[in-house]
């Protein structure tokens, strides 16, 4: 029997809005003591406006990303597993048209998701 | 047996018979209204045509991407084309529909305001897009349906996404 095909992937909730990355490219992610001015936030990373300020202040790194000193954001980020039958390749126009960096699937949850990976 | 009767028939079977097609040539359209304006695809680039439904916005995509779809296990994506064809933003009342079209690189779902109607009509009927059209029109109408008292603009789909791409979706006035 073929073992079903899964994919572990941190939910990263901004606001209203959930990303997914592949867990094996996240290398770290800590609670926020000292905010750093040089630091990016993730929301402008994407292209997206801010984030509210809810939930907990944290700090990401995914090394893939080349974004060495990591990303803040506001929000919550968990650990799960995707069912192979929950991520769907992007359609060509998404593809070609998507302004956001590391786009690279969408994930079937209550809605479709990005999910991101270098 | 009537001599004269065989003899009169005879020349019919010698005679070469050829049957001329007097049927012209046939296409089908999809009719549709955006904005109040007629608009055509070839039902040849139209592989189905579904009711409105939930689309699922995703971030980072622009406006006329209004997100996607799962249609029979596939995500669409689907698209409004109001400014490649010169069309104000649908202020949207009533039944939408979401066109399927499949062009030879690229299928999207397209958001129309009303489907008209399905008909085949003589490629004769299709007249060449006049030159009254604006540049921007020019590019993506390829001829001019007349229908009852109305007039369709033909739209070719896959000029449509070509000039969607070139767009990269924004207005292509801005």
């Amino acid at each position: 029997m073929t073992p079903s095909l899964n994919l572990a992937v941190v939910r990263i909730t901004l606001g209203a809005l959930r990303f997914y990355i592949p867990a094996a490219q996240v290398q770290r992610c800590a609670l926020v003591e000292y905010e750093t001015p040089d630091i990016p936030r993730f929301s402008h990373w994407l292209g997206l406006p801010d984030e509210p300020e809810q939930g907990l202040h944290l700090h990401l790194w995914v090394p893939a990303s080349q974004v060495s000193e990591g990303w803040y954001f506001w929000g919550e980020l968990e650990n799960v597993t995707l069912q192979a039958s929950e991520i769907f390749p992007l359609p060509e126009l998404m593809q070609q048209c998507s302004m956001l960096p590391a786009l690279r699937a969408l994930v079937k949850d209550n809605s479709f998701r990005p999910l991101l990976s270098w | 047996m009537n001599e004269q009767l065989e003899q009169i028939l005879s020349h019919y079977q010698d005679e070469n018979r050829e049957i001329a097609n007097v049927d012209e040539p046939q296409c089908s359209l999809v009719l549709f209204k955006v904005a109040d304006k007629c608009f055509a695809f070839y039902g040849s680039h139209i592989k189905e045509i579904l009711a409105d439904r939930p689309v699922s916005w995703v971030p980072g995509c622009p406006p006329s991407l209004e997100g996607v779809i799962n249609h029979r296990g596939r995500v669409e994506s689907v698209i409004s084309i109001n400014s490649l064809i010169e069309a104000p933003a649908s202020e949207s009342v009533g039944k939408r529909s979401i066109l399927m079209g499949r062009g030879q690189k690229m299928q999207s779902g397209i958001r129309v305001d009303k489907l008209v109607d399905v008909l085949d009509v003589a490629e004769s009927q299709i007249h060449s897009a006049t030159d009254h059209l604006s540049a921007a029109m020019q590019k993506v109408v390829v001829g001019i349906v007349p229908v009852g008292h109305e007039y369709y603009a033909l739209l070719d789909l896959n000029l449509i996404f070509e000039r969607y791409l070139e767009t990269r979706g924004y207005d292509s006035l801005s």
